[in-house]
């Protein structure tokens, strides 16, 4: 079989086909805090909700005629998540993140529209930056470790997951 | 208009044996690689590590663990697909790489590449899985036909280990 020419569902089977979601907790060296923003209350989900930065894997953002390798008949592109968390974070807060990416945790669930997501949340450390919010989509940030964190009203997971990678980065 | 944010989910790792005294490993870390079975369709006797592709059977029977989540979904599949292929069980399963790929029928997927400590059992090939494993470093993996990439990540794997011995030492 030859090179793909164009990417397709055509051939997927659909019980093997997921949303792919990740989001990433920003950590700032010189004083041990996390990034944290505010979605809009115009938002359909979680509106005015305190969260960390993220989003979906689209494949109609890879140039398919710019693979970073051919590997027999697959075409690859590396780094795809950190990629995207970059671009993210970029785009929802303005920031530059370190590309090397620590796990935190992963869950499954499926939407209301019955369409299986795969959530994997990462650590990633802070790299330069003005914080400047993406227009619409968010309405203020905050910096701030594993207390501070306490006394905003969160999406579920983030206050633990502030803590993780709190821990995860100053244990070493 | 196909849906743009459908991926197939792949997830492989690369197990790590570390090493004591009289393993007869040398006193070193070794990874796990397996030999692709010839009825392969995708990269048939070539030499990999164990892994595959995500489904929603995985875990839609399985009691979720909140309301709404199924929790740590990336090392159960994990835990489950080394099982599975090697007859091996795993622990700690950390996060290494990403990868997208395009194959040659046009369909999209997302490799997520972790690592994970040896925890147990003897080696027993699923039929029509691998043919042939062996535990290597990273000099001697030079040595095997493996599918393109994979010594990259099994150097990322390395530098890991190698990192967090550093760490270790740092905090004594």
């Amino acid at each position: 079989m030859s090179i793909a020419k164009k990417i397709s569902l055509e051939n997927a089977k659909q019980n093997k086909l997921f949303y792919f979601v990740a989001n990433v907790v920003i950590y700032r060296e010189s004083d041990s805090r996390c990034l944290i923003l505010q979605r809009s209350a115009r938002e359909k989900v979680h509106p005015l909700k305190w969260g960390v930065p993220g989003g979906k894997l689209e494949w109609d953002q890879l140039d398919i005629s710019k693979p970073s390798r051919v590997n027999g008949d697959v075409l690859d592109f590396e780094n795809a998540v950190e990629n995207l968390l970059a671009r993210e974070a970029k785009e929802e807060a303005g920031v530059d993140i370190n590309g090397k990416l620590e796990y935190i945790n992963s869950v499954a669930f499926v939407r209301p529209d019955e369409t299986p997501v795969i959530l994997v949340k990462f650590a990633a450390k802070y790299a330069g930056g003005e914080v400047i919010l993406e227009a619409d989509s968010f309405d203020k940030f905050a910096w701030v470790n594993a207390k501070e964190v306490t006394s905003y009203d969160c999406i579920i997971g983030v206050k633990k997951e502030i803590k993780e990678t709190i821990d995860l980065f100053t244990k070493c | 208009m196909e849906n743009t944010k459908l991926h197939e989910i792949v997830i492989t790792a690369i197990v790590v044996k570390p090493s004591r005294p009289d393993d007869g490993l040398g006193g070193e870390g070794k990874f796990l690689i397996t030999r692709r079975s010839a009825a392969k369709k995708r990269f048939p006797l070539m030499w990999t590590v164990p892994g595959g592709r995500l489904e929603t059977a995985d875990y839609i029977n399985l009691p979720k663990d909140t309301k709404e989540y199924w929790y740590n979904v990336l090392e159960k599949t994990v835990r489950r697909e080394v099982k599975e292929e090697t007859g091996l069980d795993i622990s700690d399963v950390e996060y290494v790489t990403s990868l997208a790929t395009v194959h040659a029928d046009g369909t999209p997927s997302l490799v997520i590449s972790c690592m994970a400590k040896y925890a147990g059992g003897d080696i027993v090939f699923q039929e029509g899985e691998s043919v042939e494993a062996a535990w290597v470093n990273l000099e001697e993996a030079r040595g095997y036909d493996l599918i393109d990439g994979i010594y990259d990540e099994l150097a990322m794997a390395n530098e890991r280990l190698l990192g967090k011995k550093s760490e270790w030492k740092r905090a004594n």
